[in-house]
Parts: structure tokens; C-alpha cells; sequence
């Protein structure tokens, strides 16, 4: 069995383990389906995908462990390595962006949770200053309106709070 | 004759048929290239609006948009790295690579080229082959669909990256997804946790969203201030020689095209990734590696789809038997407009056949026209500054999702498959696999259990049956080879390359 | 003092405003929800009539499809809805055994019936190279070989299923069913001779009868079809099975219990008048349905008798979750 052709990054080991848990636990979901109760049951694929599963999960523990680290810098923890390549900022901020838009979309509607979803995020990764920031996400916004809503007549998200 | 050839000139000669035929061809490139917004949605939105038409202009416009459609796909795939429609996932795993490189011109120039000539390869098996073909794609048993998709799983072989190991985690998971529901056969729960939103299952589609859009988009903030990668669009309709040399590949690709298309139940998507694989193992020496942005990789499943469309056709005309999702709903707007689609009505209304026959014909010369249009300006779009472009994206992504089903819950599963797409992107799995097994996995379940289920629940009966009938006997002969030949040549060849990749690439491998 | 009075005016106004709302009902656009997705039965029957409803209503209606939990979830969606009228639920039969079958506590007793606009008739088709002539003679074969003959069905709760229950509650026969994800898929491997036979919407099969690719032993109806003269009544050779009968599955559109007379009475008004349009009509009886095109009371009853007959029928087969009598369905 061969070791990893790259380093190992920072988490993985962890992952990897997360990964066998996370197996383990559909196995015993699919275990429940209906048992080992014939070869034409309901949970006969499911169990055999939560084997593999396992398996290749096994496999990928052993595979991680035998690869070299990846070099840290000198005195950063484990936890603020994994912050720095990662999980950077911009990746924490626009998830924390993302999570908040699709929950406001179901209060807010689409107009309004886009509206603001476009603004920050644009204001915040593209960086040429808030009133670019309102014009580009204005434009685009009123463009993919009359595309989905218009044209096509998608139904979008209206919220319950302003009904 | 002359009754088959008016009726086949029928779209070509009329102004109102020709118009829309050009309108739906030009609607159905950006419906197809639109995540969310599907080929199956547009035609039944279709039914309400043709209601008091007559059928030929409403089946000339259903006919472009379905070419169009298809097709359109592969535009989001290349540039985004988001297949637009299902049937464009085998074409991101090596167009989004070319467009990384600055070559997402040529890349459409080719697609467009290549899903033209599969159109009309399938159009050609459609008017000459018609009736033979359907009666032979009758002859597909249970047993014989679970073979074809063991056939297809087998491309998590090539599609896992940089450990089989991996591939087979991601392939798995994907089968474990594709369970989730109210199982079709027994109405059994499986994996629903007692809610209902869970029951129909998760659609691949919104899967397909999250795991190539929004993890894509996350990957993307690593890079915000590398520089923009230039697009070439010099060149766009690809050289003659070009298009000639992967015209033999391009043949091979359809004839799968047009079978799968054929057969009942499955349609365009698993016709291109099965043509992908198939390409994979065949071609020796690709103008890069696969995955790596090989012009084969967009031959194979450009060809393949198209090629689908006109197999779909085939089973629909001659038996009344829709070849996939697509012209299940043609049915029902054929339905209607006061036509009784079956075995009768090649004979009740023989029009029909060379009617629809002349307009795919002629929805395909306009893909070709259409296609290589506005390339220049589509391409512009990826070169617009990553902070402004990823969260646009996001809105796209949201969209589409939230259209399949009009359902917010979908949305939320969506970005969750995002944000552990990321997780397993940066830690060296592919999220190719995924779809893949989404997609199969049902397939090869419910295939399975209705071949054991005919055998009344032996499995020893369920063996024998593989070897006993000619058509099972082939299928399952070619998965033992395919087994024995990918096994113990190819995980050293394909690690080998990869460390070659890591230290000449650096840094994290962002796909 | 002042914010008291205001209420009073603010809730006086309410109240007037109420029914005056309702008599210009409907003021704005309606939402179709459809139980099934794009290019099914249900979504075919809903985007057919609605054209002409929305020109007796004078107001569009935005259709979605909100399929899922075999049409709980669009049950589910529309019960969450204002009951002011505007929310329409296209349904067809699957929610009256939603509660049997444990699936949802929401079934059509939560909605008025605006319409339920036709049902489809059962057949029993059979692949040409089978031995049997009649129902009869393949119910006979069934006993004589039990589980050796393959029948095709759609899963628990569907036509082929509820039928083939019915039947052997009549005379037990014991057959291999294999389910398919739908009729067409079915019958699609009847031809191929993949099963031998299966108990099928008329819808489905119609074509390929006519085009002779199948055999129908029976018609799933206490009288033989104008459409197909020569094919017994199922109850020529199960005379016992008329109990069950009328039964088939059927379409219809709702809206939540609850809505405003005024909207209730326009409603059922612009759908009676939809549903008798000549196109629909047509395309509805050519696709093997039998239209119904009723309201209120009558169809209140049509949907309790199908509901006591097909629970009770499963119940008893051991395929229901739930016992009928949990919730108070007459046996029939």
C-alpha cells in the first residue's frame, strides 16, 4: 500500500478518523433498514455502500498516517496551523455569510436576504469600497431577478415575515 | 416517400416552425446552462403555455429546447466548474481544467462541434434504425440495467484522484445518498430519521450544486489575489484537423449515446459518463492527461448526450416509451394535444416520426450556429475579479436549488454538501464519485432486487441467470474484464503521476 | 383609552373587510401546488385544466410542483397555507391512505374538494406469450404454481398492488409481485417478458392494447368499456369483487378546509366549467378516464368510499402500518 504522494495536511488525520465514525454510523442506520433479512431486502445496497465505506475509510486512516507531516512553521500550534491553511479568515467569514443568507431567505425572502448576502460579501472580498459594492450587487441582482422571475418564471422564496 | 420527405421538410419550409425551432434551440442552450433549471421543467412549464397550439409548432419548439438544452450544460461546467444539467457532469471533470488554463474558447469551440456531430449521429439511428433498436432495448432485463450500472460505477476507478481508496469512500457515500427515502419497492424507510422532507430523497441535482458550485466557490477564496488567468479567444471553432482526428472517438462515444439513450430509464447523464469511462480506458496518448484538461474528456460526453437525445426519441416514437425523463414529458404534452403516443401512432399519425425526425435535424444545425456564438462574451464572464464572481455564483447556486422542488430545505442541504465538499476536496478526495454513485445507486439497487425478486429471492438463480441469456451473458462478461484489466496496472501509474503533478503544482490540489 | 378604540375600529374593520375581501375573490394571482413532479399523470391533468380555470377565475395561477413523501409533503405544504382560498392543492389519490400507511395524520377530510375531476379504470394486461386467456385461468395457474408467476406492480399502495390484494382476498393465490417505478416502466418490462402480468391504469396500457403488444384478461369494473367491448368485467369471473367497486385512482383539485364560501363557491364554479371544456374532455377520456367533474358533498363521499375500501383492503393483506379503525375509517 502505497503512502500519499503529498504531504499531509493539517486536520487530515482527524478527518480521516471523522470520516470512520461517520461510516460506523451509517452502518448501523442502514443495519436498521431491515436487517440481514433477505437478499432482496431494503437495506441490502445500503449496507454494502456503509462497508465499502468503511472499509476505504480504514484504508485512508493507514494511508494518512504513513505520509510524511507537512512541514509546520516553528512555533505555531496544531489548532492555529489548521486556522492559518485551512480555515482562513475568508473562509470562516463567507461560510458565516452563506449560512446566515439561507436561513434569512426563508424569513427575509429572496430579495432582500440577496440583496444583502451580495453586498457584504462583495463589499467584503472585493474591497473597492461600499458604494461599489451596492452598485454591483443592485445590477446583478435585478439582472438575475428579471431572468429567473421574468423569463423564465421561476417561483423564488417570498419570506413569511412581510407577507 | 414523398409524404415522409415533405413532412421531414415540414419545419424547414414553414417560417412559424422554423422561427421556433430557432427560439427553443436558443432558450434551451441557457436553460441548460443554468443549474437548476432543467430541460424536463421547461417542457412541462411548455404544456400550460401550448395548451391552444396545434401540436407541430409545440413539438417544434419542445424539440429545440430539448437539443439545446443538453447541450447547454457543458457552457456552466467549463466555465464554473458547475454542470449546468446533469448530463454535463463528465464534461466539468476536464473542461473546467482547460479553462484554468485559459483555454475555455477552444474547450466550447470543441464541445459544440462534437455535441452537433453526436446530434446528428443520433437523428441518423433514429430514422433509420427506429424499430429494431426499441425492440431490441425491450430485451434489457432487470438483471441486464444492474449490470449497466456496475458498468458505470466502475469509473470511480479512474475518477478517484489520488487514492482508489479515496475514490471507493466518495463512490460509496455517493450509493448511501442516492438510498436515502422512501424505498421505491417496499415504501421502507431508509435513512429519513422520521422526517418528511427526507422521504423523497435528496436529488442529485441539489447534491450536484453544492458539492461543484459552492465548494468550488470556498476553494476559490484560497486564490482571490493570484491573478486572473487570461482566456485565449482567438481560436474558437476548432481546426479542421482537430475535429477530424477525434471524430473516430466521437463515433464511439455516440453509438453509447444512442443505446443508452434507447434504453428505458436512462437517459443523457449516464450516456456521457459511461462514454467518458469508456474514453478514459481506450485512449492511449490524450492531448493532456484525464482530469487534467484532455480534449477527449469533452469529445466523449459532448458526443454521448447529444447522441442521447435522439435515442431517447426512438423507444418514445415507435412504442410509446419514453427513453428518459425528457420525453416522459413529451408524452404528456403529446398527450395534450389530442395524440395517443404508442405503438399506434406511427400508423394513426405517421407525420409525426419524420416531422420530429426534420426538426431535431434542424435544432442541431442551429446548436451549431447558437453554440458558437457569443462564446467571446460568455468566456469574459470567468475573467470578472474572483470577489465579485464567487458570490454571484452563490445567488446562481441558490436559485437553481431552490427551483427544482421550490423547497428551502433543499437549499440548506445544499450548502451543507458545500462546505463538506470543501473538506473533502482539500483533503484529497474528488467529488466527481459522489454524484456518480447518486446517480447509479438507485439504479443498481432497484435492478438488483427486482432480478432477485424474479428469481424468487435466490441469489443462486439470480448467478445463473448472468451466464444464461446472451444480452446478460455479453454485459456481465464485460464487467469481469473490466474488473481484472483496471485492477493491478493501475494504481501505480496513476499515483505515480500524481506526485509528478504535486511538485511540479505546489500547494494544495484545488480539484 | 385611545389604543382601545383603535383596536376596535382596527378589528370592526377587519370584520367588514372580511367578507367584502371574499365577494371579489380572487383579487390576485392563485398558487397551484402539484402533488407530483413535471411529466407525471397528476402534473398533466393539472396544467391541462388549468388554461381554461384561469379564464373563468380572471386571474392567473402559478403552478409548482411539490412532489415528495409519495404527495405528503404538498399535503403538508397547502394545510401550512392561509385557509383564504388561494393556495390550490392538485392532488390525485395517494393521500387517503397516507394515514394507514403511516405516512402523513393529513388527508383529503382536511380540504374541500373544489373538483375531483376523473377517475382512471384498472385492467389487467398479461404478456402476449403467456398461456392464459382469462383472469380466471391465470389466477388458477397462480395456485397451482405459487410464487412462480411474476407480476408487475408500482410498489405498496399502488394500482397493482391494491388490486391484486383485492383479488386474492377474493380467492387466494400467492404470485412473485417486482416493483417498478411506475406503470409505464411496467409495462415496458411486460413486453419484454420480464413479468407476466400486471394489474395497470387503463391510462397506461390503452396504446399498447390497441396496438395488440399486450392482452387485457380483465377490466378492473362492474361493467365492460365502450373503449374495449370484448373484455369481461372483472366480476364475471370473481363476482364477489363488485364489493370493492367502484375503485380506481383518481384526480381532483382542493383547497384547505376553512376558505371563504364566497371563494369555495367561485372556485367550484370556474373548475366545473374547466373540466367540462371539449379539449380536456377528450384528452382526458382518450388517456382511459372515466370524468367525474364533481364537488362538494358528492365528492366528499366518492373520497370516504375510497378511502374505507383501499385502508381496510390493506389492512387486512397485513400491508398497512396502521389499522383503519385508529382512525375511525368505516369498515365498507
Amino acid at each position: 500500500m502505497n503512502i500519499l504522494p503529498r504531504p499531509r495536511q493539517p486536520g487530515e488525520t482527524i478527518f480521516a478518523y471523522l470520516l470512520l465514525l461517520f461510516s460506523l454510523f451509517v452502518f448501523w442506520e442502514a443495519y436498521k433498514i431491515s436487517g440481514f433479512s433477505s437478499a432482496s431486502s431494503a437495506g441490502v445496497f445500503p449496507m454494502c455502500a456503509a462497508a465499502v465505506m468503511l472499509f476505504a475509510s480504514v484504508l485512508t486512516i493507514v494511508r494518512t498516517q504513513r505520509a510524511t507531516a507537512y512541514q509546520r512553521e516553528p512555533g505555531l500550534s496544531k489548532v492555529r496551523d489548521f486556522r492559518n491553511k485551512i480555515v482562513p479568515a475568508n473562509i470562516i467569514v463567507f461560510v458565516a455569510l452563506l449560512v446566515a443568507y439561507t436561513i434569512a431567505l426563508d424569513a427575509a425572502g429572496f430579495l432582500l436576504s440577496s440583496f444583502l448576502f451580495l453586498f457584504l460579501s462583495i463589499a467584503y472580498l472585493y474591497r473597492r469600497g461600499p458604494l461599489v459594492a451596492l452598485l454591483i450587487a443592485a445590477g446583478g441582482l435585478v439582472v438575475i431577478y428579471v431572468v429567473f422571475r421574468m423569463i423564465f418564471t421561476v417561483v423564488l422564496p417570498k419570506g413569511w415575515l412581510f407577507q | 416517400m414523398s409524404a415522409d420527405l415533405s413532412n421531414f421538410l415540414m419545419v424547414w419550409t414553414q417560417p412559424d416552425f422554423f422561427a421556433l425551432t430557432a427560439i427553443g434551440v436558443f432558450a434551451g442552450i441557457y436553460i441548460g446552462a443554468i443549474p437548476g433549471l432543467s430541460v424536463t421543467m421547461a417542457v412541462s412549464i411548455l404544456i400550460s403555455f401550448t395548451f391552444s397550439w396545434d401540436v407541430n409548432p409545440a413539438l417544434a419548439l419542445i424539440g429545440g429546447i430539448f437539443m439545446g438544452g443538453v447541450y447547454g450544460g457543458s457552457r456552466s461546467a467549463i466555465l464554473l466548474n458547475i454542470p449546468g444539467a446533469p448530463s454535463a457532469i463528465a464534461t466539468a471533470f476536464d473542461g473546467y481544467p482547460l479553462a484554468k488554463r485559459g483555454e475555455a474558447g477552444i474547450a466550447i469551440g470543441i464541445s459544440t462541434v462534437m455535441s452537433v456531430v453526436g446530434g446528428f449521429l443520433g437523428i441518423v439511428a433514429l430514422a433509420v434504425g427506429a424499430p429494431a433498436i426499441s425492440e431490441f432495448a425491450l430485451l434489457f432485463a432487470p438483471r441486464d440495467y444492474f449490470l449497466l450500472a456496475i458498468m458505470g460505477l466502475l469509473l470511480v476507478g479512474s475518477l478517484s484522484g489520488e487514492s482508489v481508496a479515496k475514490g471507493l469512500f466518495a463512490g460509496a457515500l455517493g450509493v448511501a445518498i442516492g438510498m436515502v427515502g422512501l424505498d421505491p419497492m417496499t415504501a421502507e424507510s431508509r435513512f429519513t430519521f422520521d422526517t418528511i422532507e427526507l422521504m423523497n430523497g435528496i436529488p442529485y441535482v441539489v447534491a450536484m450544486i453544492g458539492l461543484f458550485g459552492i465548494s468550488e466557490a470556498l476553494v476559490q477564496l484560497h486564490h482571490l489575489e493570484t491573478p486572473l488567468v487570461k482566456q485565449d479567444v482567438s481560436r474558437i471553432v476548432p481546426p479542421w484537423s482537430l475535429v477530424r482526428k477525434y471524430l473516430p472517438l466521437a463515433f464511439r462515444s455516440s453509438a453509447t449515446g444512442i443505446v443508452i439513450g434507447a434504453l428505458p430509464g436512462t437517459g443523457g447523464d449516464i450516456a456521457a459518463l459511461m462514454a467518458y469511462d469508456q474514453a478514459k480506458r481506450s485512449v492511449k496518448n490524450p492531448s493532456h492527461p484525464f482530469g487534467h484538461g484532455a480534449y477527449e474528456g469533452l469529445v466523449a460526453p459532448e458526443a454521448a448526450n447529444n447522441a442521447a437525445v435522439g435515442g431517447a426519441f426512438i423507444p418514445m416514437l415507435t412504442l410509446g416509451i419514453p427513453g428518459d425523463a425528457v420525453t416522459a414529458v413529451i408524452i404528456g404534452a403529446l398527450y395534450i394535444h389530442g395524440l395517443k403516443p404508442g405503438p399506434m401512432m406511427m400508423i394513426e399519425t405517421p407525420h409525426l416520426f419524420w416531422f420530429t425526425v426534420g426538426n431535431l435535424t434542424l435544432a442541431t444545425i442551429f446548436l451549431l450556429i447558437f453554440g458558437l456564438m457569443g462564446i467571446r462574451l460568455f468566456v469574459k464572464m470567468v475573467e470578472c475579479p474572483k470577489g465579485v464572481l464567487i458570490p454571484l455564483i452563490v445567488i446562481l447556486s441558490v436559485v437553481g436549488t431552490y427551483s427544482i422542488q421550490n423547497s428551502v430545505v433543499h437549499v440548506y442541504w445544499m450548502l451543507g454538501f458545500g462546505i463538506a465538499g470543501y473538506f473533502l476536496k482539500t483533503y484529497g478526495f474528488e467529488v466527481g464519485p459522489i454524484i456518480l454513485g447518486m446517480i447509479l445507486g438507485p439504479l443498481m439497487d432497484a435492478s438488483y432486487r427486482r432480478a432477485v425478486l424474479s428469481t424468487q429471492d435466490s441469489f443462486s438463480l439470480f448467478l445463473w441467470d448472468l451466464v444464461s441469456n446472451p444480452i446478460t451473458f455479453v454485459l456481465a462478461a464485460s464487467v469481469v474484464l473490466l474488473l481484472l484489466s483496471q485492477t493491478p496496472f493501475w494504481r501505480p501509474a496513476r499515483t505515480g503521476l500524481l506526485r509528478v503533478m504535486w511538485r511540479r503544482g505546489g500547494g494544495l490540489p484545488s480539484l | 383609552m385611545i389604543t382601545r378604540r383603535l383596536l376596535g375600529a382596527f378589528f370592526a374593520a377587519a370584520i367588514a373587510s372580511g367578507p367584502a375581501l371574499a365577494q371579489n375573490y380572487p383579487e390576485r394571482e392563485l398558487t397551484g401546488i402539484i402533488m407530483w413532479g413535471a411529466g407525471g399523470a397528476t402534473d398533466v391533468v393539472a396544467r391541462a385544466i388549468t388554461p381554461s380555470a384561469e379564464k373563468a377565475l380572471g386571474q392567473p395561477i402559478v403552478l409548482q410542483n411539490r412532489p415528495g413523501g409519495v404527495g405528503a409533503i404538498s399535503t403538508a405544504y397547502v394545510n401550512s397555507q392561509p385557509a383564504d382560498g388561494y393556495t390550490l392543492l392538485y392532488g390525485a389519490e395517494n393521500p387517503q391512505i397516507h394515514k394507514v400507511m403511516g405516512l402523513s395524520q393529513i388527508d383529503y377530510k382536511d380540504f374541500f374538494p373544489v373538483n375531483v375531476i376523473a377517475r382512471g379504470i384498472a385492467v389487467v394486461v398479461a404478456n402476449n406469450n403467456t398461456p392464459w386467456s382469462s383472469l380466471k385461468e391465470l389466477v388458477e395457474d397462480a395456485q397451482k404454481r405459487p410464487g412462480a408467476i411474476k407480476m408487475g406492480s408500482t410498489g405498496p399502495g399502488g394500482v397493482a398492488h391494491v388490486v391484486n390484494t383485492m383479488l386474492s382476498n377474493v380467492t387466494p393465490f400467492r404470485v412473485a409481485s417486482i416493483p417498478f417505478d411506475g406503470e409505464g416502466p411496467g409495462i415496458t418490462a411486460l413486453q419484454g417478458g420480464h413479468v407476466d402480468y400486471m394489474p395497470v391504469g387503463l391510462s397506461a396500457a390503452a396504446e399498447h392494447i390497441k396496438a395488440g403488444r399486450v392482452k387485457v384478461l380483465a377490466v378492473v369494473n362492474a361493467e365492460s368499456l365502450e373503449t374495449l367491448p370484448n373484455v369481461p368485467p372483472i366480476t364475471r369471473d370473481f363476482p364477489q369483487f363488485a364489493k370493492f367497486l367502484p375503485w380506481g385512482p383518481f384526480y381532483g383539485v382542493f383547497v384547505k378546509k376553512g376558505a371563504p364560501e364566497a371563494a369555495k363557491a367561485k372556485l367550484v364554479e370556474a373548475f366545473k366549467q374547466a373540466a367540462g371544456n371539449e379539449q380536456f374532455t377528450k384528452m382526458m377520456v382518450d388517456r382511459g378516464n372515466v370524468m367525474m367533474n364533481i364537488s362538494g358533498e358528492e365528492a366528499d363521499d366518492f373520497l370516504a368510499k375510497y378511502q374505507a375500501v383501499t385502508s381496510w383492503t390493506l389492512h387486512e393483506a397485513g400491508a398497512a402500518k396502521k389499522s383503519p379503525e385508529e382512525f375511525q375509517i368505516p369498515r365498507p
